[in-house]
């Protein structure tokens, strides 16, 4: 099957942020000048090892998730949770999870992280949900994290590459399950990649400076040290800049055969076009990493976009997807984030079968951490999960934008494979 | 050498669109003491609607431009009557505050109506990888059309103000409402024409801007708007051509010092971060203002004992 509308990987850290969050400030700023010139606690939750599972009654298991239908980041959120609910439906109509049916609460924390710890108290002790699937951003799912974690109450499918799913020696965190691939096994991925297939004897890196642009910044300086290659200049930006000048002017100081995008979709789709306004073109052009994996990237950057390499971890070639392009047959457009929604509700269904006829919070751990084993995930590459290891997936492919449309040009290559 | 005139050149251009920003600014603060939080939210709305009348029916640019600048009027003059008329007493903070609720209401509109700028799309112009190219530098069309405007609209508004019955008038209700009312003049009539003209710089920044990122969303103007206040406050809230100045200002030192900034560090301290260059420029504003508080050009305070 040639593939006409590869899925996107999920990217949920917030983007500039909203309104307020940059006008407030400058109100601020205006009040200064005119004048110069829960901690919650909780018994809702649960232990791990409680007998009788909150959430869990003789017809139904009720989980909760949140996820931004309201504010900056809904563009993201809205359409997975609209494929969650397009499988739970599937498997609802099916007779359920041993005869219970699922109930899905969602709440909006309106993509504000400060609001995300009461709504993941509201959805524990109010709603008293059995699990928590899914919180939509990056720094939204690690404060779920602070809440969920010491009370051993599941979280699976944390949605964002900068989500925590170790504590700071590196032990996995023993109640966060992770699907998505995270960028550090990105960079080594890319920068392999990039010397050995793309021949890029110099690459120049334009990458978000944040705490995750910073990791493949190093794991992909590794990478294509180990492979005959040099990261010769790299240049950070915030998410709310809007000038790339300067940005363009040091990386192509340093004549880079290629330049490796790392971030989000609108601030390398202005560098893009700076570039193109500026006449240049690196020898190689471009490879972005998996938050630009969708055809709307493709789009917006128009003609300038031709020709630019994308990294992705989602394949449409699967059992899987072809029964989600046929349940979304009537769709106008393919949405990639309402794929990502099914594809982990899949996940879910399955790690609540695997837990037993009648499921506890600790019988839901023990099936995460020991029955997915290469776990055939339906998006193409497979999942381990155990004890030790809560990541997500390790496997990448590469894509090219060819006539709008991004078209694959590589296998899956597994991060272990290139650093081991 | 050749990166820093390109560097230098991108900056005036930046910083020429903060100026067209600080200008409409301090035009509404002036005359009706508002400070306007909401402006970069009326700048988008028309930018969106230009961006719905080219990809919609997909009208031919020029003619799509001239529906965007004449729908910026009519939505000057839909917010003064509807917003800042009814809050022309209320106190300066109370203003600059309902405007912040202005900008969301505003946002919200123009996400209900249009809700495909809820996320980023191409923004399409006929302008788009055409560029004018002296010895190594590159001056994309857009640019040179932005700095171009910026020239114009300055003269046009300098003549307006200054050799119109209309302009002076305009003056007139800025530096006294109650002296240019016992004067005659309609300052109901004046607040909306401000309002107006307000909007169509509004206007023309964020079309400008839009055409230059190519890429825009429905808060595509967040950003930028920071940048143009700060550009306003430095170059003195009482002038026209200092907030030109103070944005033009802000572009240059944003663009020379991540250039020159980049790849160096102090110690542990990566000089090259973002970060740090924001944290630098901030620094240097809030020095400036300590040394001039009232903006490098702005006028002496005036104090009746």
């Amino acid at each position: 099957m040639r593939l006409q509308r590869p899925p996107a990987p999920v990217e949920q850290r917030r983007r500039g942020g909203s309104g307020v969050g940059l006008l407030l400030p400058s109100v601020l700023l205006f009040l200064l000048l005119l004048s110069a010139c829960g901690s919650a606690s909780s018994s809702g939750g649960g232990g791990g090892s409680s007998a009788s599972a909150p959430g869990v009654d003789a017809d139904t298991i009720t989980i909760g998730g949140v996820l931004d239908t309201t504010g900056p980041i809904k563009v993201i959120c809205a359409p997975i949770l609209q494929g969650d609910q397009l499988y739970f439906n599937q498997v609802n109509a099916a007779g359920g999870i041993n005869g219970r049916k699922i109930k899905f609460i969602q709440v909006s924390d309106n993509g504000d992280s400060t609001r995300t710890r009461d709504a993941v108290r509201q959805l524990v002790e109010q709603n008293h949900v059995f699990a928590i699937f899914q919180v939509c951003g990056s720094g939204n799912a690690n404060v779920a994290e602070s809440y969920t974690v010491p009370r051993g109450i599941p979280f699976i499918d944390p949605i964002g590459g900068g989500s925590k799913y170790t504590d700071q020696s590196g032990k996995a965190l023993p109640w966060v399950w992770m699907t998505q691939p995270n960028y550090g096994d990105e960079g080594h991925v890319i920068g392999y990649y990039a010397a050995t297939t793309l021949k890029a004897r110099s690459v120049g890196l334009l990458y978000e400076d944040d705490v995750l642009g910073l990791q493949q910044k190093t794991t992909l300086a590794e990478a294509l040290q180990k492979y005959g290659s040099k990261l010769v200049a790299s240049v950070g930006y915030n998410a709310t800049q809007t000038d790339f000048s300067a940005a363009l002017q040091t990386l192509k100081a340093a004549a880079p055969d290629l330049i490796v995008l790392n971030g989000l979709p609108s601030p390398t789709a202005r560098f893009v076009a700076t570039a193109a306004a500026q006449g240049y073109r690196p020898r190689l052009g471009y490879l972005a990493n998996y938050p630009m994996a969708d055809n709307s990237w493709a789009k917006v950057l128009g003609a300038a976009g031709e020709g630019i390499y994308v990294s992705g971890y989602t394949s449409m070639d699967t059992p899987v997807a072809q029964q989600y392009l046929q349940a979304t047959r009537s769709d106008p457009v393919f949405s990639a984030y309402k794929f990502y929604g099914y594809i982990n509700a899949k996940i879910m269904v399955d790690a609540l079968r695997k837990a037993g006829s009648n499921p506890t919070r600790a019988s839901l751990r023990d099936a995460l951490d020991h029955d997915f084993v290469n776990y055939d995930t339906g998006f193409g590459p497979t999942l381990t999960w155990t004890p030790e290891r809560h990541g997500g997936v390790s496997d990448f492919m590469f894509f090219q934008i060819k006539q709008g449309q991004l078209t694959p040009v590589s296998s899956f290559i597994k991060a272990s494979a290139v650093w081991p | 050498m050749l990166a820093l005139l390109q560097v230098l050149l991108s900056g005036l251009v930046t910083g020429s669109l903060y100026g067209l920003l600080a200008l409409g600014i301090v035009l509404i603060y002036r005359t009706t003491g508002v400070l306007n939080f909401a402006y970069g939210a009326l700048a988008a709305t028309v930018t969106s609607f230009l961006y719905v009348l080219l990809t919609g029916p997909r009208l031919p640019f020029w003619p799509a431009l001239l529906l965007s600048l004449l729908f910026a009027l009519l939505l000057g003059a839909l917010v003064e009557r509807g917003f800042a008329r009814p809050l022309l007493a209320a106190p300066i903070l109370t203003k600059a505050i309902a405007t912040l609720a202005l900008a969301l209401v505003l946002q919200t509109v123009v996400q209900a109506l249009w809700p495909q700028l809820t996320s980023p799309v191409h923004f399409p112009t006929p302008f788009e990888g055409h560029a004018l190219h002296f010895g190594g530098l590159y001056l994309s069309l857009v640019d040179g059309l932005t700095l171009l405007t910026m020239v114009l609209l300055l003269i046009v508004l300098q003549l307006f103000l200054l050799r119109t019955r209309l302009g002076m008038a305009m003056r007139a209700t800025a530096d006294s409402l109650e002296a240019a009312r016992l004067m005659g003049i309609p300052v109901g009539l004046i607040f909306l024409l401000v309002w107006m003209l307000a909007s169509l710089l509004a206007a023309v920044a964020g079309i400008l801007i839009a055409a230059r990122q190519t890429v825009i969303d429905v808060q595509f103007m967040d950003p930028v708007l920071l940048l143009a206040f700060i550009g306003a406050v430095l170059g003195g809230l009482d002038r026209l051509e200092g907030a030109v100045l103070g944005g033009a200002l802000v572009g240059l030192a944003e663009n020379v010092l991540a250039l020159l900034l980049a790849g160096h560090s102090l110690g542990a301290l990566d000089l090259g971060n973002p970060g740090i260059r924001e944290a630098l420029i901030f620094a240097g504003f809030v020095l400036l203002l300590l040394l001039r508080p009232r903006g490098l050009f702005g006028g002496a305070a005036l104090r009746r004992v």
